[in-house]
């Protein structure tokens, strides 16, 4: 058995020697953290738990291709993003919407304001703005924002350099403050 | 004042992304620019909310079975040893394997595999013949020509081994083919006369195997072999390409010159 104390690369060692139990601890300690990220980008709960898993198998699969010693929840979510940008492509849904958003519809259709304080309401247009934002944009402010990955390590999760991505930054930015600023 | 800020400046000042050199830049427009204040403020205010958005919590079944589905997967998936350098093998395995497919191709179309017995193609004879018999030291091309001869031996009677002076003619077959071919030793063998004697000579002319009796398909026979076996004949040829090819050793009779 393991537990929290072997660290990534050790359980990725035994991983690659055949041990695919040790593969447990690693989804266990990520599954939370892929999930979040996949529910931000398709804002559906059984697609981005679908998501999360076939990330985990494909990881699996192409562990050896995995170099020791870098992040595995980077590598991860590389294959987690692509996955989930081909799934929007194949469904076409470039923009969604989140579940706060039909919440929010339905609070203000009974009238009872009262429980939405303003902060919760702010959230909620957060979440319907990003939803309202298109793919690529929500993808990279994702990855930045909420995965607080560096530009070199966003370029690498999509392909696109590091100029690329300061711009596509700015750019998403500037388009989510828009949408904000338009559903106020 | 006028502003020169560009918002790719901004948003990286943001994620502290930018050099030295920028970062200063930007300090100091900051200072003096509310405008652009206002802007990165926004922007921060932005970022701290994408991280405080809601999200949908996962279903039970994913907090306390998605561990054991995907560890199941991938058990499933696990290759035997030797296929998971399929991709690297696979090619090389394929690759050994026609080699060795055209070794014996080849070897096959050099060797004529004969065991106890000879299957017999009967053909029916031509009196045009498309005949190529090579000049050789121990063959007269004139006289070969001339021994082109019906199959007209009799299968029935008791053996009789003719002289070795008398001249001897062939007629060649082979399976699926109709030619009819003639061939000459020079008067060199000496076969029974009154039975199917049957031999596999390769592409040189060479005796290989034979095979005599009274059957459609003649036993093989050790004793004729042993007697014909390595003896010559002219290099059977189909359309001007030696081939190996399965003869009757037919005795002329002097009659037909």
């Amino acid at each position: 058995m393991y537990n929290s104390i072997e660290s990534d690369d050790t359980l990725i060692d035994m991983i690659k020697k055949g041990d695919c139990d040790a593969f447990n601890p690693l989804v266990e300690r990520y599954k939370m953290s892929l999930y979040r990220l996949m529910y931000r980008m398709v804002y559906n709960r059984d697609d981005a738990e679908d998501l999360v898993e076939e990330a985990f198998i494909k990881a699996y699969k192409s562990i050896s291709t995995f170099e020791i010693g870098k992040s595995f929840y980077a590598w991860i979510s590389r294959i987690a993003v692509n996955n989930a940008i081909n799934f929007l492509k194949k469904e076409k849904r470039s923009t969604v919407q989140p579940l706060e958003w039909h919440e929010h519809s339905l609070a203000d259709k009974k009238g009872d304001p009262v429980k939405m304080t303003k902060q919760k309401l702010l959230k909620e247009r957060i979440g319907a703005a990003m939803a309202k934002l298109p793919e690529e944009f929500r993808t990279i402010l994702l990855l930045r924002v909420e995965e607080n990955f560096s530009y070199a390590e966003i370029g690498r999760v999509l392909k696109i350099p590091k100029g690329t991505v300061m711009s596509r930054l700015a750019r998403a930015r500037q388009k989510l403050r828009k949408i904000f600023e338009e559903m106020e | 004042m006028k502003c020169d800020l560009s918002i790719e400046l901004l948003s990286g000042y943001l994620d502290g992304e930018l050099d030295d050199e920028q970062r200063v830049f930007v300090e100091k427009h900051l200072k003096q620019c509310r405008r652009c204040r206002n802007a990165f403020k926004e922007f921060a205010l932005l970022d701290e909310q994408i991280r405080k958005q809601k999200f949908e919590e996962p279903s039970r079944e994913f907090i306390f079975g998605v561990n054991r589905r995907i560890i199941d997967k991938v058990k499933k998936k696990k290759p035997f040893f030797i296929f998971r350098y399929t991709p690297v093998f696979a090619p090389a395995a394929v690759a050994i394997l026609l080699f060795v497919v055209l070794i014996n191709i080849s070897k096959h179309e050099r060797m004529i595999g004969i065991d106890d017995r000879v299957v017999y193609a009967e053909i029916t004879p031509r009196q045009k013949l498309e005949l190529q018999i090579p000049e050789s030291k121990i063959v007269d091309v004139k006289e070969a020509e001339k021994k082109i001869v019906a199959k007209t031996e009799t299968r029935a009677g008791t053996s009789e081994i003719t002289p070795a002076s008398e001249e001897v003619a062939k007629i060649a077959t082979y399976e699926g083919a109709d030619e009819l071919y003639t061939l000459d030793d020079g008067g060199e063998l000496q076969v029974p006369k009154d039975q199917i004697t049957r031999a596999i000579i390769d592409s040189t002319g060479r005796v290989l195997k034979v095979a005599t009796g009274n059957s459609i398909i003649p036993e093989r026979d050790t004793v004729m072999e042993n007697r014909l076996q390595g003896q010559r004949l002219t290099a059977p040829t189909i359309a001007g390409k030696k081939t190996q090819m399965y003869v009757d050793l037919t005795p002329v009779q002097k009659a037909n010159h």
